[in-house]
């Protein structure tokens, strides 16, 4: 057979690679989400997609980045919405997924400590800079106000990731879409969900004047810890349980107890810039709690009573060990004490898996 | 709006007869609850020695306090939001922080007081202010006078210890309950008269709504933000510039404290009614109104004339530009000690309330003269009286107000200016704020 046939029979046997792309998939979902937004347009379709690509694993010098990031259409009108607002102007182009990447890469390393990314859809460019709002770690942010308590008047849309590997764009007028990059799309319960009952069992027994923002206060810390990716256990003890149940020695117990709803107190009264202070870094140190191995322990009038807490593994049905992961087998046990010594346990998963059981009252 | 249209009105006087002219016949009227039998002894004595300052000192602090004590029941917070002072803390006491002047004004506002009742307290006040101010080398030629000291006691017993602690503000209080037990409809009697009330009331009413989103929770916020949704954007446009700025700077603090539902249910009023032009861009203005504040609560006080050059030199001092939503509050501050009392000025803090006034631009003069001044009740009252007025005229000449009234739309406003040009004409001037206290609901006691 002469050298060229074979050639082309060789080829004409190997079937053409199939290509998937979620570009694709995402594009179709983006139309109508963005019609259902008022912020229609083409060119926002396609840069917005490809702006998902580059946040599903954006990272700078090595280090994973989480930014925030808000489009929309009127930027003094969106500022005069948020108190004690400011914003930086870091540049613009023309209205493509090119500038969008550019923006990324300017404004991603700055966008931390309360700042966002905002891109503005101006009429023949993309403007992009950082903006933030607030005065005390106890203010309302930009996407409680801009998103969550959204306004079909002033449309905005915000980009950002609620777990390592999933990204959530949700609207002013209250639609949204997630996109997973994990393997696995997320089975059972909404992890956002699923944070803000625990979050709700952390201040169940705090002052009603005080339990808003102690609420805002854990639920701004938990949220952090999603994006972070590390997962983490917690409890909350029942309230009539003064000091730790026996078993929870195992751990670093805080005496006294870190009282969250008291430096709240003490920030809306002071307004100063020590209570502020002192409330951020009582966050930092949550955080890092959370991060440790162990259970981290809380009652519900929103104190913190220990962390690094471990607990013997509990026996399956008829003695057998029960099934999982290290963690998952001390969530187990954290589940057979809610009622009992426990009011509520919550289960974070490295990839964005949460769990929660709490007792009803 | 007609008479008729009343939401509370202020408690009567206690009946005392036109010829009680001793303190043997007043204070039987007074209540036995509010003013001891041995108070009244120790009045009648004091009085009996000729020593008629002492007398009125001790009846006046007794009445005051006992007004205080009252107001203060409705809540520090609730208070802080009807005298639009943010410098008042929630745990602060109403004692200490309410200046005397602010707690009948307060009185007159929630009803507590009538007009009449106010305008008697004020002239009292006025002469304890006074001789009490006055320096040990003064005192030999001016002395308190036993008409003057009955005059004091008089209006005491008549508008505070002759009433009965608990009626005070009941009215008032109804309306209050009622705005965050249910929500109103448009269509309901409350809500028309409050479209067609005087002025007061419907600042009155703002006041009570920001002050009840502010401290509310639950189903009774959810009221609260309910009602504001249908008042607000009623009585919007009839709303002045403090008043807006009141409902801008609620806003900024309540989403500065965290408080979710309460920022969403203001958010939602401001976008509906366009008002966030009146959000303040930084709480920078707070220190000004708190610094202001201070300057009222020491012109306002016992020895003002010592009192006032300290926070008049520091307000003065704060910076050049006012931020727009203090102006209002920091005008009547300067205006305040400018105007004085009709027992005088404060001549140490001239330079300093002359120096905030230079910095005053035309434009904003203007803005003053026509979204400010006329609801200003404190400077409009003082223009009532003939020397605080005589000194307003060299303010208008000094300040060229004449030319900037030019451009003013409210009517009334430019007649003043007018009238105040070169003082020819004091009872046409007079007239002319009579019209402007009664567009507010208020009346000048003749």
């Amino acid at each position: 057979m002469p050298a060229k046939k074979r050639k082309k029979a060789t080829k004409a046997e190997k079937p053409a690679a199939h290509s998937i792309s979620i570009h694709k998939n995402l594009s179709d979902s983006l139309a109508s989400f963005l019609e259902k937004e008022k912020l229609t347009g083409s060119e926002t379709e396609e840069a917005l997609a490809s702006l998902v690509g580059l946040l599903s694993s954006y990272s700078e010098e090595g280090q994973r980045l989480f930014p925030e990031v808000f489009v929309f259409d009127d930027v003094s009108n969106i500022l005069q919405t948020l108190p004690n607002s400011e914003h930086v102007v870091i540049g613009s182009g023309p209205k493509t997924s090119v500038t969008l990447g550019l923006a990324l890469k300017r404004c991603a390393p700055l966008a931390q400590w309360g700042w966002s990314i905002y891109v503005l859809r101006a009429a023949s460019e993309f403007e992009y800079g950082l903006l933030r709002c607030g005065l005390t770690a106890l203010s309302l942010t930009a996407p409680d106000l801009l998103i969550e308590q959204g306004d079909k008047s002033l449309p905005a849309l915000l980009i950002r990731h609620i777990s390592q590997h999933t990204i959530e764009i949700s609207g002013a007028c209250q639609n949204s879409i997630r996109i997973h990059f994990g393997a696995l799309e997320q089975p059972g319960q909404d992890p956002l969900l699923v944070t803000r009952n625990f979050c709700t069992s952390l201040v169940e027994d705090v002052p009603a004047h005080l339990q808003e923002q102690v609420f805002n206060f854990y639920w701004g810390v938990f949220r952090s810890v999603l994006r972070g990716g590390h997962g983490c256990l917690a409890a909350a003890l029942k309230s009539n349980k003064k000091t730790l149940p026996t078993q929870f020695k195992d751990g670093v117990a805080i005496n006294p107890a870190l009282d969250i709803a008291a430096k709240v107190e003490s920030l809306l009264k002071r307004n100063d810039c020590e209570s502020d202070i002192r409330l951020r870094a009582t966050a930092a140190l949550i955080r890092g709690m959370l991060s440790t191995d162990g259970i981290t322990v809380f009652r519900p009038d929103g104190t913190v009573r220990a962390y690094n807490v471990f607990v013997k593994n509990p026996q399956g049905p008829g003695g057998a060990p029960t099934l999982g992961g290290a963690r998952r087998r001390a969530f187990e046990a954290l589940c057979s004490w809610v009622g009992s010594d426990l009011d509520s346990a919550y289960f974070l998963s490295q990839d964005g898996h949460a769990e929660y059981r709490g007792s009803t009252r | 709006m007609s008479a008729a249209i009343t939401l509370w009105e202020g408690s009567g006087l206690a009946r005392i007869p036109a010829n009680a002219k001793t303190p043997e016949d007043i204070l039987p009227h007074a209540n036995p609850r509010q003013l001891s039998a041995r108070d009244r002894t120790q009045i009648i004595y004091a009085f009996n020695n000729n020593s008629y300052e002492m007398a009125s000192n001790f009846i006046w602090n007794k009445a005051i306090s006992s007004l205080k004590s009252q107001l203060s029941s409705l809540g520090t917070a609730f208070i802080a939001e009807m005298l639009d002072r943010p410098d008042i803390l929630p745990d602060a006491s109403i004692a200490q922080v309410l200046t005397d002047y602010d707690a009948l004004r307060l009185a007159r506002e929630l009803g507590a007081v009538s007009t009449t009742g106010y305008f008697r307290l004020k002239q009292s006040f006025d002469r304890i202010a006074h001789f009490g101010q006055l320096g040990p080398e003064d005192e030999d030629d001016a002395q308190m006078s036993i008409d003057e000291a009955i005059g004091v006691i008089r209006s005491c017993v008549e508008t505070i210890l002759g009433q009965n602690k608990i009626d005070v503000a009941l009215d008032f209080k109804k309306f209050r309950d009622n705005l965050e037990a249910g929500v109103f409809d448009r269509s309901d009697a409350e809500i028309s008269r409050l479209a067609d009330s005087p002025y007061f009331f419907k600042r009155a009413s703002i006041r009570i709504l920001l002050a009840l989103i502010k401290s509310n929770r639950g189903a009774q916020l959810e009221n609260a933000l309910g009602n504001a949704n249908l008042i607000v954007p009623l009585i919007w446009s009839e709303l002045f510039t403090p008043e807006r700025f009141q409902i801008g700077r609620a806003y900024s603090e309540i989403v500065a404290d965290g408080k979710t539902q309460a920022a969403s249910g203001l958010k939602k009023i401001l976008l509906k009614i366009r008002g966030f032009d009146y959000v303040p861009e930084d709480l920078r203005s707070r220190s000004f109104v708190a610094a202001a504040q201070k300057v009222i609560e020491a012109h306002e006080g016992l020895n003002n004339f010592y009192n006032e050059p300290a926070p008049t030199k520091a307000l003065a001092e704060m910076g050049s530009t006012i931020p727009r939503p203090a102006f209002p509050v920091c005008m009547t501050a300067a205006l305040s000690v400018k105007l004085g009392n009709t027992y005088g000025i404060c001549y140490d803090a001239q330079g300093y309330a002359d120096s905030i006034l230079k910095k005053v631009t035309p434009e904003r003069w203007l803005f003053f003269i026509d979204n400010c001044l006329r609801a200003d009740e404190r400077i409009l009252e003082k223009l009532t009286d003939a020397r605080p007025f005589a000194r307003w005229v060299g303010v208008v000449q000094d300040y060229e107000l004449e030319g900037v009234a030019l451009d003013a739309k409210d009517r009334d406003m430019k007649s003043l200016i007018q009238e105040s040009k070169d003082g020819t004409k004091p009872l046409r001037a007079r007239n002319v704020l009579s019209r402007l206290l009664s567009r507010m609901g208020f009346a000048i006691e003749e």
